[in-house]
């Protein structure tokens, strides 16, 4: 599948893992700290005149100063609001988001958010280049 | 055959989500107790791991901050920059041969690949002093 990003839309991407066990862990984590079940995601807008793969690899790069692992999955705001998730900015770190679930308990509700992050090819982190699927 | 004794204490392991940020400290990252191997203590240097299936766990190293035990979450502060693949943690004995005037002699030593470096045990002595020795 191709993504489109439009000049201004938020492009999001999340680090390995996010399988259903892992976002239900990751929100579990977050209702204890916040009430919130919520899954933590980085974030940028794409700048006019700028491809994909360079806003990828613009976000990749900033993500990498702070983190690290071993895959990335992409994704745009507008499929997550697509799917019925609402995203909200929650600085710092910058450029950090977080995915609102309404219940992290029901699997369903989690299947589908792994399922976003799973529509596009997974990529090597930080270089962006397309990893073998699982 | 002798054998030797000795007991050993592995630093706890800690799965990460390297997506995450704890909220007041963004320089922290939060864990679900359950997300350890073992409780470990304020202060204690833990394996960081972001778990694989089918490929080395990729592991860095951690230090724990605080740990609240009433919601069952563990603050770290993580060595994002250390991250890389594990090398497998099956542990194996080494017999070497010696002569010993016109005798043979056995040494034998019990090695472990950890996470970061490899340690040996010859004749129950810990020789690297990675190892915390119970």
């Amino acid at each position: 599948m191709t993504m489109n990003l439009e000049t201004g839309e938020l492009l999001i991407v999340r680090l390995w893992r996010w399988a259903p066990d892992r976002i239900k862990d990751d929100a579990e984590k977050e209702v204890r700290a916040s009430r919130q079940a919520s899954i933590s995601v980085f974030g940028i807008s794409k700048l006019p005149d700028e491809d994909l793969e360079t806003a990828m690899r613009r976000l990749t790069t900033h993500v990498a100063s702070i983190r690290n692992a071993k895959y990335a999955a992409f994704t745009t705001e507008t499929k997550l609001a697509e799917a019925g998730f609402g995203i909200r900015e929650n600085e710092p770190p910058r450029h950090h988001f977080d995915v609102l679930l309404e219940n992290h308990n029901d699997e369903d509700e989690v299947r589908k958010l792994a399922d976003i992050f799973d529509q596009f090819d997974r990529r090597k982190f930080p270089s962006c280049l397309p990893a073998v699927s699982i | 055959m002798s054998t030797s004794r000795f007991n050993i204490t592995l630093p706890a392991r800690v799965v990460v989500d390297p997506n995450g940020a704890a909220r007041g400290d963004a320089s922290l990252s939060v864990a679900l107790l359950e997300d350890a191997d073992r409780i470990p203590k304020v202060g204690e240097l833990v394996f960081a791991v972001q778990p694989e299936d089918d490929e080395p766990d990729y592991i860095s190293s951690a230090i724990v901050k605080e740990i609240d035990h009433a919601k069952g979450l563990i603050y770290l502060a993580v060595d994002w920059a250390g991250f890389h693949e594990a090398p497998q943690r099956r542990g194996f004995v080494v017999r070497q041969r010696r002569m010993q005037g016109s005798r043979i002699a056995w040494k034998q030593s019990y090695t472990i690949p950890t996470l970061e470096s490899q340690f040996t045990s010859r004749n129950g002595n810990i020789t690297s002093d990675r190892v915390l020795v119970a």
